[in-house]
C-alpha cells in the first residue's frame, strides 16, 4: 500500500519527519520542463513536495531525448508539460502537479493557473536569459528562486532572494544568448539539476547554502567552486 | 596582489586554476588582463584573453568578468578598477535549461 510514511520512509531518514511534513506543504513552480526542469521536477516529487507547477510550453523534439529524462521518443511531437505531469503524477500520487502550457509573458496570465501568494519559491530551468530575467521579476517578496543554467559539461546555481541577494539581471548584465544550438551533454544536466533540486529543500527549510555565493560546476575534472557574490548595486 | 581565477572551459583550456598579479596600485581591469595574458604566455605559451574579447575589444557575449563577485558590465565595463586584493572571476556561464 502506497502511503505516505512508506514513500517517503528512506527521506525521512535523511531528514526528519517535521522537514518532510514542511515538503508537503510546500508549492513550488517550475519553469521549463527541459533538460533541468524534468530532472529536478522529478527529484522534487520523490521528495514529497505537496505541489508542483510546472510550465512549459514546448513540444518534446528528437534533440531533447539525450537528456530530458521524462520523455521518450513516443512522446515526440506532444506537449511537454502533458508527458511531464502523466510521468511525475505515476511516481507515487502523492504530490498534485499541475502542468502550465504557457509561455512565460506576464505575472497575470501565470496568476491566472498558478496563484503566487501561495508559491514558496520558482527553480528557473529556462533556456534563455530574458525569460529568466522575466521570471525573476515576477518573484514575490520573500519567495527564493534556484536559478540554474547548464552547458556543454558545466554550470552553476544559486539561489536568488530579492531582498537578500544581487539579482539575477545584474549577475549576468544582460548576458545574451547564443543563436546556434546548445552543446549539453545529460551527465552535467543531472548533476546540475540535481543541486538545485537539493537548494530547494534548503530553501524551503530556511536554510540556503548558495545565498550570496554562486557554484561553478565543471564535470571534465570534477571540481565545485563557489564565488562569493558582491551586494546588489540594481533594483529590477 | 590581484588573483585572477580561471572557471570551467578557460581553466580547462589553460590548465590553470588562478594566477596572482604583483602590484602595489590599482589598476583598470583590461589592464589585470593583459597582465594576466602575458603571465600565461611566459609560462604556457598560451593566451586567452581572445576568449574573453573580440577583435574590436569588446566583451564576448557570454563572458563574465567579476571583481569580487560583481560582473563588470553592471559597473564601468573593462575601465573597473581593481584594487591589491581584489579578486577576479572568469568565465562562460552556462546557458542551457
Amino acid at each position: 500500500m502506497i502511503t505516505s510514511d512508506r514513500v517517503f520512509s528512506r527521506n525521512i531518514g535523511v531528514w526528519d519527519r517535521v522537514k518532510q511534513q514542511t515538503l508537503a506543504d510546500s508549492s513550488i513552480l517550475v519553469a521549463g520542463a527541459g533538460g533541468l526542469g524534468c530532472f529536478v521536477a522529478q527529484t522534487l516529487v520523490r521528495s514529497g513536495i505537496g505541489r508542483l507547477y510546472l510550465m512549459d510550453d514546448g513540444i518534446v523534439d528528437v534533440p531533447d531525448l539525450n537528456r530530458q529524462i521524462l520523455y521518450i521518443k513516443d512522446d515526440l511531437g506532444l506537449p511537454k508539460v502533458t508527458i511531464a505531469a502523466e510521468r511525475l503524477s505515476a511516481i507515487h500520487g502523492l504530490t498534485e502537479i499541475i502542468p502550465l502550457q504557457q509561455r512565460l509573458v506576464e505575472n497575470r496570465l501565470l496568476e491566472i493557473n498558478c496563484p503566487l501568494a501561495e508559491i514558496k519559491g520558482f527553480v528557473d530551468c529556462l533556456d534563455n536569459y530574458p525569460s529568466r530575467y522575466l521570471l525573476e521579476r515576477m518573484l514575490p517578496e520573500k519567495a527564493f528562486l534556484v536559478h540554474g543554467g547548464v552547458q556543454e559539461h558545466y554550470g552553476q546555481v544559486t539561489t536568488i532572494r530579492k531582498d537578500l541577494t544581487p539579482s539575477l539581471k545584474s549577475l549576468y548584465a544582460n548576458t545574451e544568448d547564443s543563436d546556434s544550438p546548445m552543446a549539453v551533454c545529460s551527465q552535467a544536466v543531472s548533476c546540475v539539476a540535481s543541486i538545485m533540486s537539493f537548494e530547494v529543500l534548503n530553501n524551503i527549510w530556511g536554510k540556503p547554502q548558495l545565498l550570496n555565493s554562486l557554484l561553478i560546476i565543471e564535470l571534465s575534472d570534477f571540481t565545485f567552486s563557489k564565488i562569493k557574490l558582491g551586494q546588489a548595486n540594481e533594483c529590477i | 596582489m590581484i588573483t585572477v581565477n580561471f572557471y570551467t572551459t578557460l581553466r580547462l583550456m589553460l590548465s590553470t586554476k588562478e594566477i596572482t598579479i604583483d602590484c602595489k596600485d590599482q589598476m583598470t581591469i583590461l589592464e589585470v588582463l593583459k597582465h594576466a595574458e602575458e603571465i600565461i604566455e611566459k609560462s604556457l605559451s598560451k593566451n586567452f584573453i581572445w576568449k574573453l574579447l573580440d577583435e574590436d575589444g569588446n566583451i564576448k557575449l557570454g563572458t563574465i568578468i567579476m571583481i569580487n563577485g560583481k560582473n563588470i558590465l553592471d559597473m564601468d565595463g573593462l575601465e573597473c578598477m581593481v584594487s591589491p586584493g581584489d579578486t577576479i572571476a572568469l568565465f562562460p556561464p552556462g546557458g542551457g535549461g
